[in-house]
């Protein structure tokens, strides 16, 4: 590469997608700006970056939501073009705009883009209205009374989600009447406090659905082209925890329809850079619009194992000015890719979110694996950010090959400290249903029971007391210094 | 003096036997001999009889994390002071979970309430968690106002002695 792309670029955000984005630039010859709430001083993107700024905030997270003082950091430091990562500011409109008023590239789409497909019920009457399909659904415009009798009319059982939302938040599925009337006020106070707007919307919820996702990259002049897609139907909650392509049922005519279709409705949106097209498939193979997430995701790298490519600097050549490099002919798919995201919590207590400090950490290594993190030894875990810590990507010639492997990588990785939802994916690596790709959205409760720990056998169970113990002071001194022959008496006296 | 840890609502009660020429503990009743050994990369080794396991293990305070193989065990440290001074907890007092704030206040001191009923709605991770009466009771103290902060184990409700 002769000259870069940008001299500099500000990554508005933190943790593992902040790291990710910097070793691209890095291998660029690109100068990795990187900003910093004092929380998160010992965070390992502030090491990882050429330059790093410190930012404030009332919290850690206003702080990263704070766009005037990110783009004015970012005039300051002399950065060409900024980078959102996904979450805080990477689907906001107005921060869009106000990079691009202050003379400088934001790496994503064009904020009227950004706010058309952020705003479900919009997102949806576009992609209606170009001929693409969406389940059908009753928006509130008026009070909820009004909203709840239109619901009515619609089959149940239906789904209950915030207007302005996404990542789960909010949700409710409903299966009768009575039940609409009752959770509908619910969804509106949650759709209000998560995304200040209390309007919400319902659609026909389909049983046993599985979540298939698009990777899309757009020139902005209605050029585009796909990556393959993504299967993402193991999810908690509604957010995703597992992620794999190439999808491990599709047959390849329904795969190819489903790709087209999400070029068709990101040249139709004249989207730019790189996106992704939701969509839910049904048992019956059809499928439906979902949304669109306008943003680098959170399993991008599943993409990047398939096929080869740096989604980071892809994103980079479109935001320089340079379009799409590549022709959809010159992307293929090789292989398969599972990502595990990798969370402090307490997988057989409802998923709660844990706290505590990273006290040890070994990443996994070999072959076909690759750990993106953001969290270092020694760092603490509070509650002021996402429990995702980090995320565990393999890959393999074939789907079983790489399910080996996650399961390899799982038990080898080492996260102490703070409870972690580790034992429970290799448990999922180890579940039949799993492996039979037997996949919907509603995995994680229908297996439940399934993917409850075994029973420990008594000797591992007292190994894990010994080595426990061992690491207790009290019980160190007694095994150390206890002079050896009273030592051994113990035993009598007791 | 026997070493306790905890693991969820279980707790294990391990006796030190004998410490050469092997260590053996007696685990609630049961007499282990175990061989500890540290490889260089900070492992522990242990061989039980015929059997090898290999374990990491972090101690953060009184929180002792163990993988062994594919799994991993939490333990607490009931440190014997500490274990006196539970013996005197109050069981009208609602601890939080975890750190968090408050995001909204649902009853008042004098107030009685339904076993169930949601007293105060916390934030932690961005999530929310309702804190509910354990029984019916009479609130006695709200320690918290809406968007205080607090730490884990913090005491957010009392209740009135019943």
């Amino acid at each position: 590469m002769s000259q870069p792309l940008f001299r500099s670029v500000l990554i508005a955000n933190r943790g593992e997608i902040s790291c990710r984005i910097l070793r691209t630039l890095r291998r660029m010859g690109i100068q990795g700006v990187a900003v910093f709430h004092r929380e998160d001083r010992p965070s390992p993107h502030v090491a990882a970056a050429d330059v790093a700024l410190e930012i404030d905030g009332s919290t850690p997270t206003a702080a990263y939501l704070d766009s005037e003082q990110i783009v004015a950091t970012a005039k300051a430091a002399g950065v060409e073009a900024i980078h959102p990562g996904y979450g805080f500011l990477a689907e906001n409109a107005d921060f869009a705009e106000r990079v691009v008023a202050a003379g400088l590239s934001f790496i994503g789409p064009r904020p009227e883009v950004i706010r058309l497909m952020g705003d479900k019920v919009h997102a949806r009457d576009f992609v209606v209205k170009h001929g693409f399909p969406v389940l059908p659904s009753v928006v509130q415009t008026g009070n909820l009374e009004s909203f709840c009798t239109e619901a009515s009319r619609l089959r149940f059982p239906l789904l209950i989600k915030a207007a302005a939302g996404g990542g789960g938040k909010g949700m409710i599925i409903v299966r009768t009447r009575e039940e609409l009337l009752e959770k509908a006020p619910l969804a509106a106070g949650e759709a209000k406090r998560y995304f200040a707007d209390g309007r919400i919307y319902t659609e026909r919820y389909i049983e046993r659905p599985r979540h298939i996702e698009v990777q899309v990259l757009g020139d902005g002049e209605g050029g585009a082209i796909h990556l393959f897609e993504r299967e993402c139907s193991i999810q908690r909650r509604f957010q995703k925890i597992i992620e794999e392509a190439p999808s491990p049922t599709l047959s390849p005519a329904l795969r190819d329809t489903i790709c087209h279709t999400a070029v068709g409705i990101t040249r139709a949106a004249r989207y730019t850079n790189a996106g992704t097209i939701e969509f839910i498939l049904a048992p019956d193979d059809t499928f439906y619009f979902l949304e669109m997430n306008t943003r680098l995701q959170v399993e991008h790298p599943v993409t990047e194992l398939t096929t080869g490519l740096d989604l980071v600097a892809e994103q980079l050549f479109i935001a320089a000015g340079q379009g799409l490099r590549l022709r959809q002919d010159d992307v293929s798919a090789r292989g398969h890719a599972i990502e595990c995201r990798i969370s402090a919590e307490d997988p057989d207590h409802d998923f709660i979110p844990a706290t505590g400090r990273v006290a040890l950490l070994r990443a996994p290594e070999g072959e076909g694996v690759r750990f993106d993190s953001g969290i270092r030894e020694g760092q603490d875990i509070t509650p002021s950010f996402d429990p995702m810590l980090a995320k565990l990507i393999v890959w393999g010639d074939n789907r079983e090959t790489a399910i080996t492997r996650m399961t390899r990588a799982l038990e080898e990785l080492v996260l102490l400290g703070v409870q972690t939802n580790v034992d429970y994916l290799a448990r999922i690596m180890r579940d039949e249903a799993f492996h039979a790709g037997a996949l919907h959205t509603g995995f994680v409760v229908e297996r439940a029971t399934a993917l409850c720990p075994a029973d420990v056998d008594d000797e591992t169970q007292a190994a894990a007391l010994v080595a426990a113990a061992l690491g207790i002071e009290d019980f160190r001194r007694l095994v150390s210094e206890v002079p050896e022959p009273y030592a051994s008496i113990n035993r009598w006296r007791n | 003096m026997a070493t306790q840890l905890r693991a969820g609502d279980r707790i294990f009660t391990v006796d030190l036997v004998e410490r050469k020429p092997v260590l053996t503990v007696n685990i609630d009743g049961a007499v282990w001999r175990i061989e500890v050994q540290a490889a260089e990369n900070g492992e522990l080794v242990l061989k039980l009889g015929d059997r090898e396991m290999r374990a990491w293990r972090s101690v953060h305070g009184g929180e002792v994390s163990v993988k062994l193989g594919a799994r991993t065990f939490h333990f607490s440290y009931l440190d014997p002071i500490d274990r006196a001074k539970e013996a005197g907890a109050d069981s009208n007092e609602l601890r939080a979970p975890m750190p968090g704030v408050v995001v909204s206040v649902h009853a008042q001191p004098g107030e009685s309430v339904r076993k169930g009923q949601t007293l105060v709605t916390i934030e932690s991770m961005k999530l929310h968690t309702a804190i509910a009466a354990p029984r019916d009771a009479v609130i006695s103290t709200i320690h918290f106002g809406e968007g205080q902060t607090f730490e884990r184990n913090a005491v957010l409700v009392t209740l009135a002695a019943q």
